[in-house]
């Protein structure tokens, strides 16, 4: 896989300043660390830093680093990667008889400072709050027809016919997150440790963007129609799987 | 690798699903509430409308067919992408056609590489009617021709002689002879068929029994005669004798006729041995290849209309004898029926070329058309007219006229009247030479309105569908056709694009019939005034019904505002974006965009 093509279906690639904000948070958690070291009493036997890796649906793929406060308290700093092209999906959605061709643009890659609260030792349950940045926040997309349609005696291609593009921007870029884990961010006698994270991002109120070409042009106006519609639709479901990595040498052999 | 916490996984996966079905209740006909779809009907542009007429503003013949020819025949259709070139024929008016023609948005053509065809119109009992097209952009144009019936007498223009020929198994009985009448320049047709000349249909099978022989001489000085002629006089592609392709060419004609033979087994198209035709050549006439006027024993070339594929064909050459000392004849045999001419080609690449300056008509904006001739100001012969021009702003107008001979100097002028039947032109050209010559026309002036007239109507026409039709917006591209009340031939008022058109061509206070016929689509409204004042005009559908005694009706409300702050109220809104269209007409417009999806 060349670079090109990692750009093509990763635009964030093209991005090298995503690494700038990454450290930055990286060195805040580290502050924090610093803080909550003075005033935490017993914190040798907790202090399993731990990487992590995530999943789900804020990730494609995140990497996360998690910093213990106290005993009961983390505080975990992520970069989830969540940028990525569809191209030429084709698909009749098993219940048009013509194929569409779909393109799909996702652009919501986040950087993330959660802490975690545990509530419930026994079942490992902590609560989640944070804060995301997010660098576009939008979802984006177009659908025109595969193949060729007759019209009487013309076989239009899809292009003449035209398509339909449109999606939706989510302008808060700063977006709250709460929600719940479950699993241990690290393990006192493991070095590896999966938890899950059940959550939301609040996103604000969305707005779309609507149109189309050639003979379905001119559908801009239904844009604030549905802007309105989905006003409610402002929470951004997160179940993200983490595995993690303590690196903590003296008390995790 | 370490035991992982299986039993804690189980749980995750639990809530997750949990957590997936609450953001997964979203019923999609709640977010799409309120939208409304917006479909337009242009699959493809449409470049050119022809009004099929009959020659003296009668019916026109329900059974016309069009049958098209040339290098780009494959490219044209009707605007629903059929390769059946089918006319509309309105109940309402029944003395005019229509044929919208349409290419597809890809297929490119412009000056250089022009999209060239040739359209053929029958219909039973009528002189079949070649046009040869070469258009150039996108600009819609609208063109008239005329349907003449074999049966017609004499018209203006056209100078007919008929004679019938009775056959026996060995051919005519005897020799048959006719003459048209002079035209207005002197000019008259003769042709002798010899006795015992076999007559064959198109294929070689023989024709029977006595034969109808219809002999016409065309004046194409005659400013109506350019859209009743049988054939255009230039070729997009021409071919030699032995049917080498010669590519575009002007003609020089010096007399332009037809023979048409017509027996109860079909029709006459050829001969097992030669007719012999004579032309009559008016005195002082130039010879198409010099300039010089002609004179004994010159030579004419002679051209026929192949109706095989639909152009040109170089036949020979016809001698210039004398007659009686004072008269010159051209002499020339020929063993097949169609359209002729004799006179000389002429190579004309580029063509004349205009450039309009008319700061009174922007390209996009309210439209008014004219009628334009091409006057030989040597004899004041008109050489060709054009019947629909728009003359906007920054217009590029190419203009493919006979010329009367090779390198003829600047000799022509082009004048413009508002309509055909006018009288005094609105504007007459400087002197341009027909081939090569490039002029810039400037017509900000002359065809500026007079202070209080020029009346711009800008239109707005949307309605929405029902419920039942998911609350389509229909937003129509359609040309509109308007005539003053009580005329015959239809005008282009201009086109409405996605619902949206503006005219200038409408007097406040004069009464106007309107009509769409846009293949299936064919509405008329006849004898409508226009305002002269703000007011509400009602139109109550003839065709359309919300219900059982609930006929459909547009309330349209007429603004006059003065834009331009001069004194007069000049520009008119007409909005009709708010109309309920009735299921019946929504039904139609969706017909129309589907039908007949195969």
């Amino acid at each position: 896989m060349n670079r090109s093509y990692l750009e093509e279906i990763f635009p964030m690639f093209k991005n090298q300043s995503l690494i700038k904000p990454m450290l930055l948070l990286l060195c805040l958690t580290a502050m924090v660390k610093g803080y909550a070291q003075t005033s935490t009493l017993n914190p040798s036997k907790q202090d399993h830093h731990s990487l992590g890796l995530i999943i789900g649906s804020s990730a494609l793929l995140g990497i996360e680093y998690a910093q213990p406060l106290n005993t009961k308290t983390w505080l975990r700093a992520n970069l989830s990667f969540m940028d990525f092209n569809i191209r030429k999906w084709e698909t009749n959605f098993n219940r048009y008889e013509q194929y569409a061709t779909i393109n799909l643009d996702i652009r919501n890659t986040s950087l993330s400072l959660l802490a975690d609260y545990l509530v419930h030792p026994k079942l490992n349950l902590r609560l989640v709050t944070g804060l995301g940045f997010f660098l576009m926040n939008e979802f984006s997309g177009s659908v025109k027809l595969r193949d060729p349609l007759k019209i009487n005696d013309i076989y239009f291609q899809p292009d003449e016919l035209g398509y339909v593009y449109g999606g939706v921007r989510y302008n808060l870029r700063l977006n709250p997150y709460f929600g719940i884990a479950l699993g241990r961010i690290t393990h006192p006698k493991r070095r590896l440790a999966v938890s899950l994270d059940l959550g939301t991002y609040y996103k604000g109120a969305p707005e779309v963007f609507i149109n189309g070409t050639a003979v379905i042009r001119n559908n801009e106006h239904n844009a604030e129609v549905l802007t309105n519609n989905m006003s409610g639709y402002r929470w951004y479901p997160v179940i993200n799987l983490r595995l993690g990595y303590s690196i903590d040498p003296k008390d995790n052999p | 690798m370490k035991r992982l916490h299986l039993h804690n996984l189980r749980l995750n996966a639990l809530l997750a699903v949990m957590v997936l079905g609450i953001f997964s209740c979203t019923n999609p006909e709640d977010l799409l509430n309120g939208t409304s779809v917006n479909v337009h009907n242009d699959f493809l542009i449409n470049p050119m409308t022809i009004q099929v007429l009959n020659y003296d503003g009668g019916e026109v013949p329900k059974d016309i067919s069009v049958s098209a020819y040339g290098p780009d025949k494959d490219h044209i259709f009707t605007v629903l992408g059929e390769k059946d070139l089918t006319v509309s024929y309105s109940d309402a008016d029944q003395n005019a056609a229509f044929l919208s023609l349409a290419v597809r948005r890809i297929t490119a053509f412009d000056e250089e590489d022009p999209l060239e065809f040739t359209l053929k119109f029958e219909a039973e009992g009528y002189m079949p009617v070649f046009r040869n097209f070469s258009l150039t952009d996108e600009d819609r144009t609208m063109q008239n021709i005329r349907m003449f019936p074999v049966s017609a007498s004499n018209i203006d223009g056209m100078n007919k002689e008929e004679v019938s020929i009775a056959q026996s198994g060995n051919g005519t009985l005897e020799l048959v002879s006719a003459r048209t009448p002079a035209s207005q320049n002197g000019q008259r047709i003769s042709i002798e068929v010899a006795p015992n000349t076999r007559m064959m249909d198109q294929s070689g099978k023989s024709i029977a029994g006595n034969v109808e022989a219809h002999v016409i001489s065309y004046d194409y000085t005659n400013r109506f005669i350019s859209s009743l002629a049988p054939v255009s006089l230039f070729a997009n592609n021409a071919r030699s004798q032995s049917g080498e392709e010669l590519g575009f060419l002007n003609f020089a004609p010096v007399a332009v006729y037809s023979i048409d033979m017509y027996g109860a087994e079909g029709e006459v198209k050829q001969f097992d041995q030669p007719i012999k035709v004579e032309v009559e050549i008016p005195a002082g006439t130039p010879h198409p290849e010099t300039g010089a006027l002609i004179k004994v024993g010159d030579e004419l070339e002679a051209w026929s209309f192949n109706e095989g594929f639909g152009d040109w064909q170089e036949e020979g050459s016809a001698k210039i004898v004398s007659e009686n000392g004072d008269k010159l004849i051209a002499h020339f045999e020929q063993t097949h029926l169609s359209t002729w001419f004799l006179g000389g080609r002429i190579f004309c690449r580029p063509s004349t070329r205009f450039l309009i300056q008319n700061s009174n008509q922007p390209k996009i904006g309210p439209q008014t058309y004219y009628f334009v001739e091409v006057v030989n100001t040597l004899n004041n012969n008109i050489v060709n007219t054009f019947s629909f021009t728009r003359f906007f702003d920054g217009e590029v107008i190419t203009v493919i006229v006979p010329a009367q001979f090779q390198n003829a100097p600047a000799i022509l002028q082009f004048n413009i009247y508002q309509y055909q039947e006018d009288a005094t032109p609105l504007y007459t050209s400087p002197l341009f030479a027909p081939c090569g010559d490039q002029l810039i026309i400037n017509l900000d002036d002359v065809l500026a309105p007079p202070p209080g007239l020029g009346t711009k109507f800008f239109v707005n026409v949307s309605g929405t569908c029902s419920a039942g039709f998911s609350n389509f917006v229909v937003r129509p591209t359609l040309p509109l056709q308007f005539r003053p009340s009580g005329a015959t031939a239809w005008n282009p008022l201009g086109w409405l694009d996605a619902g949206e058109g503006a005219s200038m061509a409408l007097e406040k206070g004069r009464f106007y019939d309107f009509r769409i016929a846009y293949r299936t689509l064919d509405r008329c409204v006849f004898n409508l005034q226009v305002p002269t004042q703000d007011s509400t005009v009602i139109i109550e559908s003839s065709v359309y019904q919300y219900g059982p005694s609930m006929p459909f009706s547009e309330t349209i409300d007429v603004d006059y505002v003065d834009t331009d702050n001069d004194g007069f109220d000049e520009t008119v809104f007409f909005n009709y974006t708010n109309i309920n269209v009735p299921d019946q007409a929504c039904q139609e417009y969706i017909d129309f965009l589907n039908a007949p999806i195969n």
